[in-house]
């Protein structure tokens, strides 16, 4: 669904994020779990089509990223939100970009707001909302694009314990196929998809885990965890 | 808003004094010059009107000419022509353009060529601004216009004109500013009509009340014209 066939990247300055890479990420969910630095950002950004890989291929349901602008929704940890624009228009501009009617553009930005407990926000700018709240809106807009791949980086950091489990049922439901970066084991497991648990630079996957495997061997899971993020 | 209420009112009573004070015939007291401004009205009024339409004539010129050459002049473009054009017109910027005023008056004739001069002066300010704000606007969210199947207008429209507009505004505010300047020497070179012709022609006649009239006419024009500006600001960047 999402292959990485020997790529290279590194930025103008600093070492290779990404040297040789290979991974395949089966459709449905995918949380790739690693520490801080590691290149799990950068490894987003390249399946979305915002970076381009030196070296190497990317392809997203055997297509280069560049060629299925549109199908795919990458929202950042933070900074994905338009200050300029109200978070209404923010959740709007996939629909304007697909040349939506007005009136339907509205119609759809009011039923992803109800769904996502967000509509007293539309009408205000970005900075006049929490980070939790613009995460939630960040979800609104991908739902709203009505893309076939997500990538989510870090999309539960700033949301509330209590409404975690909320989003992470609704990322469930949705049935796409997610590649979604977190530090929390917990939500991983929650999100119930295979785990990829990462190290680097150069990125590395130290171990991956089939859904059902970490539910039977949580032992092992924590242990992989434990592995990655030792210095 | 009080403070410059207040300002205007020590500036005003001091122009009454100081008219006292120096007792010449070139420094009026402030009454008679407003006195003279109410029995003159349809006169300033007329001259006012010709003067508008040239400022927004040149301020709408300068703002068209100076988005258009700061895209131009920016990532939009081959690097190469974007580079030559910025050089252009950064060398350019310095040249005293009063001093092309007769190549302009050669170039457009009388009267096309005081709003030439106009634009041209106000052109700079528009240009150099987006010129700046172009560049440095946020790249991150113009990938995500590209990742959600916008091309290169749709980041303009999305992405690079909103977070260049506070340093258009600011760019058309220095612009406009400009313009009423630049008018007075533009108009005042052919005494057909305008603010500027009145001034000009009320000092060589040594009438002085009339041409402070038109002095505070035009000042009054300006500063109001500023003060829409930065109200049309204040509702366009609330986001800030």
């Amino acid at each position: 669904m999402i292959a990485l066939r020997a790529v290279y990247f590194r930025y103008r300055r600093g070492p290779a994020i990404l040297d040789n890479f290979t991974a395949e990420f089966p459709k449905g969910i995918t949380t790739i779990l690693g520490p801080n630095g590691s290149g799990k950002t950068t490894l987003l950004k390249l399946v979305a089509g915002v970076l381009t890989p030196q070296r190497g291929h990317v392809e997203v349901m055997g297509r280069p990223p560049a060629e299925l602008r549109g199908r795919i929704a990458y929202i950042p940890q933070t900074g994905g939100l338009y200050p300029w624009m109200k978070i209404r228009d923010n959740i709007a501009i996939p629909l304007k970009i697909r040349g939506l009617q007005p009136a339907e553009i509205s119609q759809v930005v009011r039923d992803v707001a109800e769904a996502l407990g967000i509509s007293h926000l539309l009408d205000r700018y970005p900075r006049e909302v929490s980070g939790g709240e613009q995460q939630k809106v960040l979800i609104a807009r991908a739902v709203a694009s009505e893309a076939d791949v997500w990538l989510l980086d870090e999309p539960l950091s700033m949301i509330d314990i209590d409404y975690r489990r909320d989003v992470i049922e609704a990322l469930r439901r949705l049935g796409k196929t997610m590649l979604v970066i977190t530090h929390n084991v917990q939500d991983a497991v929650d999100l119930g998809g295979h785990i990829y648990i990462v190290r680097g630079p150069p990125l590395t996957v130290v171990s991956s885990l089939a859904p059902g495997q970490y539910s039977r061997d949580a032992a092992e899971l924590a242990n992989a965890v434990r592995q990655a993020y030792k210095p | 808003m009080r403070y410059y209420l207040a300002a205007l009112i020590i500036l005003l009573a001091l122009w009454q004094a100081a008219a006292y004070v120096v007792n010449k015939p070139y420094l009026p007291p402030l009454t008679d010059v407003v006195a003279r401004a109410l029995s003159d009205g349809p006169t300033l009024a007329k001259n006012l009107a010709a003067t508008l339409a040239r400022v927004g004539a040149a301020a709408s010129i300068a703002l068209a000419s100076g988005i258009a050459a700061g895209l131009a002049a920016s990532w939009l473009s081959e690097r190469v022509s974007a580079n030559l054009l910025r050089a252009a017109v950064l060398l350019t910027y310095p040249i005293p353009h009063v001093a092309l005023l007769p190549i302009l008056l050669h170039l457009f004739g009388i009267e096309a060529s005081k709003v030439a001069l106009m634009s041209l002066i106000a052109f700079y300010p528009v240009a150099l601004s987006v010129m700046e704000w172009t560049q440095r606007f946020p790249r991150d969210l113009a990938a995500l216009i590209y990742t959600m199947g916008g091309g290169r207008l749709a980041v303009v429209r999305y992405v690079v004109l909103p977070s260049a507009l506070p340093g258009i505004i600011t760019g058309l505010k220095i612009a406009l500013n400009t313009a009423y300047s630049v008018s007075f020497i533009a108009e005042s070179l052919a005494l057909t009509d305008g603010l500027g012709a009145l001034i000009y022609d009320s000092w060589h006649r040594l009438d002085f009340a009339e041409m402070y009239a038109a002095i505070l006419t035009l000042s009054a024009a300006g500063v109001l014209t500023y003060a829409a500006m930065s109200a049309l600001e204040k509702k366009l960047t609330e986001w800030l």
